[in-house]
Parts: C-alpha cells; sequence; structure tokens
C-alpha cells in the first residue's frame, strides 16, 4: 500500500516568505530608535553642541575685553583731569602741537639778550599757511596744515624716531667765548625740545667769535584720532612725569615769550619806516 | 552517549530571536539614554553660555559707556604721555655741545689753540696750532688714551701737520665723538 508520506512543515505558515520577515519585524522598534537618536545627535545635538563650542570661545574673548574694559575705567576713574590740564600745557611747551614758528624767534631774542650775543642773521625757511577760519574751501589749497617732513640729518633722525616734525632755524651771531656757550646752553635749556647742529666757529682778529648754527626745534601735531576703546590707557612713565614737574615748576623762565603787541594803523602802506 | 535535544528547532530558532530582541532593546534604550544626557547637557551649557554671553555684552556696553563718558581724560592723557615720552627720547637722543667744548678744553694742552672749528653730527674737524710737536702728540694721547678723552671721543685723527714761518706746529685734526656722549646733561641740566 503506498500511502503519501507527510513531510513536516512542507507547506505551513511558517515557512511563507511573509513569516519570515514577520519573524524579524520584532527588531524594527529596537533599530528605529537607535537610527533615531544617533539622527537627533548628529543632526541636532552635535551642530549645537559645536554652537556652544564657539559660544564658550566668544565668551572668552568677550570676558577679556570686558577685563580690559574695567580695568580701563578703574584706572580712568583714578586720574585727575586737572593735573593732566597743567601737564598739557607743559607737554604743549616741550612740543608744541603747531610749528609756533614766531613764539620760536621770540625764545631765540629772549635767549640772545640773557646770553649777550650779537644775531647777525637769522633765518627760517616757510613760515607756514594761517588761516582765519572763514576761508571758503579752495579744492587747490590743503584744508589743514600738513606736518613739514623733517630735513635730513641727525635732528631728522631724531624728530622720525619720535614721530615729530622740525622748524630749522639758521642763525649766525657773534660774541666772546663765554657768551656763545651761555647761548647755547640756554638753548639747550629751553623748554621747547630743541636740537643743535652744523656748528661752525670761527674766531675774529678782535678777539669776538663768529658762530653759525643751525637750531631745530621740534612740534608734534596732536593725535587725530583716540586708539580703539579696548586699547590700555597709555601711562606716565617717571622720566616723563618727572619732565613734566619740571617743565611746570620753571614755569615762565622756560615758557615761550609772549609775541608783543605793536602800533598799528599806516596812512599809506609804502611809506618806509 | 551522544545528547538527544528534544526541542523542535521553531522553539530554538525562537529563542534566540527573543533573546537577540531583548539585546537590541537595551542597546537602543543604552543609546536613547545617551543621546538624552548628551542632549541634555548641550542644552544646559548652550543656556549657560548664553547667559555669559547677555552678562558680558551687558558689562561690556556698561564699561563703554563709562570709558565714554571719561573720553576728554583720556584725550589729555593719550596727548600728555605721547607729547612727554617723544620730548624725552628726543632729549636723550641729542647732542650736548657745550658739555663736549668744554671737556674738550679741559684735555687740550695749554700751548694748543683751535683756528676754527666745525660740529657736524658727531664729528668735530678743526684747524689747530701747537708751540710744540709735543704739545701735538699731547693733545692725541690726552683725547684718546685718557680715560677723560676715552669717554669723550672714539676716534681722532691727524689729516695734516706742519710747521709754520713762526715754527709753531699747524695741523688739521678731526675727532669722533663717542655716541656715549649724546643727551648726557639732558633737558635743562646744563649750566645756564
Amino acid at each position: 500500500m503506498n500511502l503519501p508520506s507527510l513531510t513536516v512543515g512542507a507547506g505551513t505558515k511558517a515557512d511563507s516568505p511573509i513569516a519570515e520577515i514577520g519573524k524579524f519585524l520584532i527588531f524594527a522598534p529596537s533599530i528605529l530608535a537607535i537610527v533615531a537618536s544617533i539622527s537627533i545627535a548628529f543632526f541636532v545635538v552635535w551642530p549645537k553642541f559645536n554652537e556652544v563650542v564657539k559660544l564658550k570661545e566668544s565668551n572668552k574673548t568677550l570676558e577679556a575685553t570686558s577685563v580690559k574694559l574695567s580695568d580701563k575705567v578703574k584706572a580712568l576713574s583714578v586720574l585727575d583731569q586737572s593735573k593732566l590740564k597743567t601737564q598739557l600745557t607743559s607737554a604743549e611747551l616741550l612740543l608744541p602741537s603747531e610749528k609756533n614758528i614766531f613764539p620760536f624767534i621770540r625764545q631765540i631774542e629772549d635767549i640772545r639778550n640773557r646770553s649777550g650775543v650779537v644775531i647777525t642773521s637769522l633765518s627760517v625757511g616757510t613760515v607756514g599757511q594761517f588761516n582765519s577760519g572763514k576761508a571758503k574751501p579752495d579744492a587747490g589749497a590743503p584744508s589743514a596744515p600738513a606736518p613739514v617732513p623733517p630735513a635730513a640729518g641727525a635732528d631728522s633722525d631724531i624728530a622720525g624716531s619720535v614721530s615729530a616734525s622740525v622748524v630749522e632755524m639758521k642763525v649766525s651771531v657773534t660774541s666772546d667765548y663765554r657768551s656763545i656757550l651761555q647761548f647755547l646752553n640756554n638753548l639747550y635749556a629751553m623748554a621747547r625740545v630743541t636740537i643743535v647742529k652744523d656748528l661752525s666757529f670761527s674766531p675774529t682778529a678782535d678777539g669776538q667769535i663768529t658762530t653759525s648754527l643751525v637750531i631745530s626745534s621740534l612740534w608734534q601735531p596732536l593725535p587725530s584720532d583716540l586708539p580703539s576703546i579696548e586699547a590700555p590707557l597709555p601711562s606716565l612713565t617717571k622720566a616723563d612725569t618727572d619732565l613734566l614737574s619740571k617743565i611746570e615748576n620753571e614755569g615762565p623762565i622756560s615758557a615761550p615769550a609772549p609775541v608783543p603787541d605793536v602800533p598799528k594803523g599806516r596812512p599809506d602802506i609804502f611809506t618806509k619806516f | 552517549m551522544a545528547d538527544i535535544n528534544l526541542l523542535p528547532s521553531e522553539e530554538k530558532a525562537s529563542d534566540s530571536l527573543n533573546s537577540l530582541q531583548k539585546k537590541l532593546t537595551i542597546v537602543s534604550v543604552l543609546v536613547l539614554a545617551v543621546v538624552a544626557l548628551f542632549t541634555v547637557v548641550t542644552l544646559i551649557l548652550f543656556t549657560t553660555e548664553k547667559g555669559r554671553e547677555s552678562q558680558l555684552k551687558a558689562d561690556i556696553e556698561k564699561s563703554a559707556s563709562q570709558v565714554a563718558a571719561k573720553k576728554s581724560t583720556e584725550e589729555l592723557l593719550t596727548v600728555v604721555s605721547k607729547k612727554a615720552s617723544s620730548a624725552n627720547k628726543a632729549i636723550a637722543a641729542r647732542m650736548i655741545y657745550t658739555d663736549i667744548i668744554t671737556k674738550t678744553a679741559e684735555l687740550m694742552p695749554k700751548d694748543v689753540y683751535f683756528n676754527d672749528l666745525k660740529i657736524n653730527g658727531s664729528k668735530l674737524s678743526t684747524s689747530a696750532k701747537a708751540k710744540t710737536s709735543a704739545d701735538v702728540a699731547n693733545l692725541v694721547s690726552s683725547f684718546v688714551t685718557s680715560d677723560e678723552g676715552k669717554k669723550l671721543f672714539s676716534s681722532i685723527s691727524i689729516d695734516s701737520l706742519a710747521t709754520d714761518a713762526d715754527g709753531n706746529y699747524a695741523f688739521s685734526v678731526s675727532m669722533q665723538i663717542n655716541d656715549a656722549q649724546s643727551g648726557v646733561s639732558g633737558q635743562g641740566a646744563v649750566t645756564k
């Protein structure tokens, strides 16, 4: 008798492809959860974390700025403005903000009177442009006096090293030996920073000495703008304060004599003296 | 004798799948927990840093306004400091020729005199006269070998030497001033 044989599992649901897939569907929630977690971490949290790192860096910079500014505020709050104004007056005597040629000539004349020398010639280069303040702006003319470039020589080296400009005065004087030394000493003692160069001494038959020299006087225009707000405050060294106090204490001795007033009004502009 | 496993193979497969599912669930929960922790930490850091940023910005604004209020003082200090420091540097760099002339006179032998004197930068040149050749020799040694002379001059050069009709020695000499002489006396320290 030939009975049909029965193969176990053949033709049952468990063996169908759908049933096989169904078996693995139980992993789907876990896998989905892992994928979703990693995606969120990668696409959302990680960029935010980078943002935090950048924010931390920028906060470091902000903190440094804040410390600098608060230090600056502290330093500014202890400064005495009236003392600074006095020091500014002294600083202006040392290095005027303009050429100030006429006060400079007055100073030299003053020194001549105190030293007992005779100035036989005195010349300065271009005196400069003076504005009444009411002139219309001219396209061809400069709106503000440009700093004079320093001339070549030792004084220009010094002026260049301190970002200053130079006014040069060529002077010839006749005097005895002691008087010319006194004249030179008085020049060095002037409040305004002055450099003497190109000295030439020629004794004459009558015992006098003819001296020609170039007197270079420094001036420094005011800074046009302040450094950035975060820049630290400049400080005055002991040498600076000593120099300023010295000028302040010397007072009118080293200060330039004011240019005197002269009688005004002429009936005819061509009549000689 | 070999072991006989009586469990059906379907049962065994189902067990291993269940075990795998459990493991996967644990892993997924762990990943979720780590991500959640990372998210929470990031958010806390972000909030803290943002708060700090706002605080710092407010501090900076406050300080900036205080600095701006003291702008005139800052301007004064800037100008004073720049001018004073420039003046000091210039004074330190310049040569005080009166000192050099006085010291030169002290070092010169009595029987030597200068007919003229030119000073250009750190170079002195002169045509001089001496009574004897010994005076010329002494002038040279005084200027370059004596301690005072060494401080004053770095070198001396006699460019010509000849006797004149009176038997005096006429010579031209140039001297190089030591750089150390720059600004020795300083501002206003010279004798008035």
